[in-house]
């Protein structure tokens, strides 16, 4: 049998206990945000609620990559030769390209896949229909482990959170 | 080095541009932006943006405009847009490859949305999004495939929808049961390969490391079923070039996934 999202839960140690730093002070409400989000998310990955956990680890993703970006801006410039103005109005996807291109390299092995995209998208149906029967349950899966990651890397990231 | 920075802040202007186009006409999605003609240390730069849908037909020469618009700044560096549809752009191509060989010189693709270009424009504009041997795969895991073992769902039910990975092979035996190949997923619209850390992340990775007496499966386009053996991390710093992968893991240590086919008789009966 595939792993139960409550035994995923379990060996995700960035779920359970967050560390959060990497978001800077005067973003105080974001963090507040994102700490009740993943509360939410490891009880419904405990309850194994998979579409729950499928769409809420999606919205984390974007949560996450929104804070983390927008606290990011000089660090962004000084790669790119210009300044980089965070647009809080963008999607999933450019935060996940901006979140590839600046850090992908800087973080070996933290690059964001499309398909985290794909299966954040399945909070519409007609996406989720257009997959397998089991997509619901192997995207919470895999999402947790994603967000996991995404966790662990930001919070080893060195580079300073504020401008 | 001068140059190299100046070029950076250049392509970081267009840039900021491009991102203005992609969703400047909702019904028109950008489809490509290419800066043509490159000439970092000249003042007049030009841009080809190709648009989805329908448009005049006819490429679009725009007046010059400063690429310091956002600041109000008339000044150089200038940018001409020749603009168009993807629609036409093919057209030319086609019956009237003269007109649009320009575009190739000395080009750099700055943006590209896969889903609404065409096979020629790619291959014009040698936008290359995946290695020559990839072949897309649909996960089944253990209890998917005890359901399809049981008729309670067919294989190319799990087909459906984006692949759940791609898969480079580096080795097949004569009889082409079993295989090796290269993980990949697709980041930013590339197939890449995938370092240990990042297979972690994946269904059928963990399933196996959980439970690796409980085979998952993989179907390829085209049909064919493996069973998911094992993984292993191979050191290979030939990989890269000998399989055209499109990027090099900086260790060049390479997850390896084994494969073995799982034959017509083998299969439940359909």
């Amino acid at each position: 049998m595939t792993d139960t999202l409550r035994s995923i839960c379990e060996q995700c140690s960035q779920l359970n206990a967050p560390h959060l730093d990497f978001i800077p002070p005067e973003l105080a409400r974001h963090r507040k945000i994102i700490d009740r989000d993943l509360r939410e998310l490891v009880a419904a990955a405990y309850n194994e609620l998979d579409r729950a956990a499928a769409l809420l680890a999606g919205s984390l993703l974007e949560s996450v990559l929104f804070s983390f970006l927008s606290g990011q801006e000089t660090y962004i410039g000084a790669i790119r030769g210009r300044p980089f103005v965070f647009d809080p109005n963008m999607s999933l996807q450019n935060y996940k390209e901006i979140f590839n291109r600046y850090f992908g390299r800087t973080m070996p092995g933290s690059e964001l896949s499309d398909l985290t995209v794909e299966y954040r998208d399945m909070v519409h149906i007609n996406r989720e229909l257009a997959g397998p029967e089991d997509i619901c349950s192997r995207a919470a899966r895999d999402m947790l482990r994603i967000v996991d990651k995404l966790l662990a890397d930001l919070a080893g990231f060195a580079a300073p959170a504020v401008q | 080095m001068r140059a190299r920075g100046g070029e950076a802040r250049l392509k970081a202007l267009l840039e900021d541009l491009v991102q203005y186009y992609v969703g400047v006409y909702p019904q028109n999605p950008l489809a490509l932006a290419v800066w043509f003609e490159k000439a970092p240390d000249r003042p007049d730069q030009n841009l080809l943006a190709l648009f989805a849908g329908t448009l005049r037909n006819e490429i679009t020469v725009t007046p010059r405009q400063s690429l310091s618009w956002k600041t109000g700044i008339e000044g150089p560096p200038y940018l001409e847009v020749h603009a168009s549809s993807v629609e036409f752009f093919v057209q030319e191509l086609r019956y009237q490859p003269d007109r649009v060989s320009r575009y190739r010189d000395r080009a750099e693709v700055l943006y590209f949305d896969k889903k609404h270009l065409t096979d020629e424009v790619s291959q014009f504009f040698n936008i290359v999004t995946a290695p020559p041997g990839l072949v897309r795969c649909w996960y089944v895991d253990p209890d998917t495939y005890d359901r399809y073992v049981r008729r309670e769902l067919t294989l190319r039910s799990q087909m459906a929808g984006h692949p759940s990975l791609g898969i480079v092979k580096t080795e097949q035996s004569p009889d082409f049961v079993n295989v090796k190949a290269i993980p990949h997923l697709e980041f930013n619209q590339r197939w890449l390969p995938l370092s240990l850390a990042a297979v972690r992340n994946y269904a059928w990775y963990s399933d196996w490391q959980s439970h690796p007496d409980r085979p998952g499966y993989l179907i390829v386009e085209g049909g064919s079923l493996y069973q998911i053996l094992r993984f292993e991390v191979k050191t290979a710093p030939d990989y890269a070039t000998r399989f055209q992968l499109l990027e090099k893991l900086p260790d060049d240590r390479y997850p390896e996934v084994y494969l073995r086919a799982v034959l017509p008789a083998e299969r439940a009966p359909s």
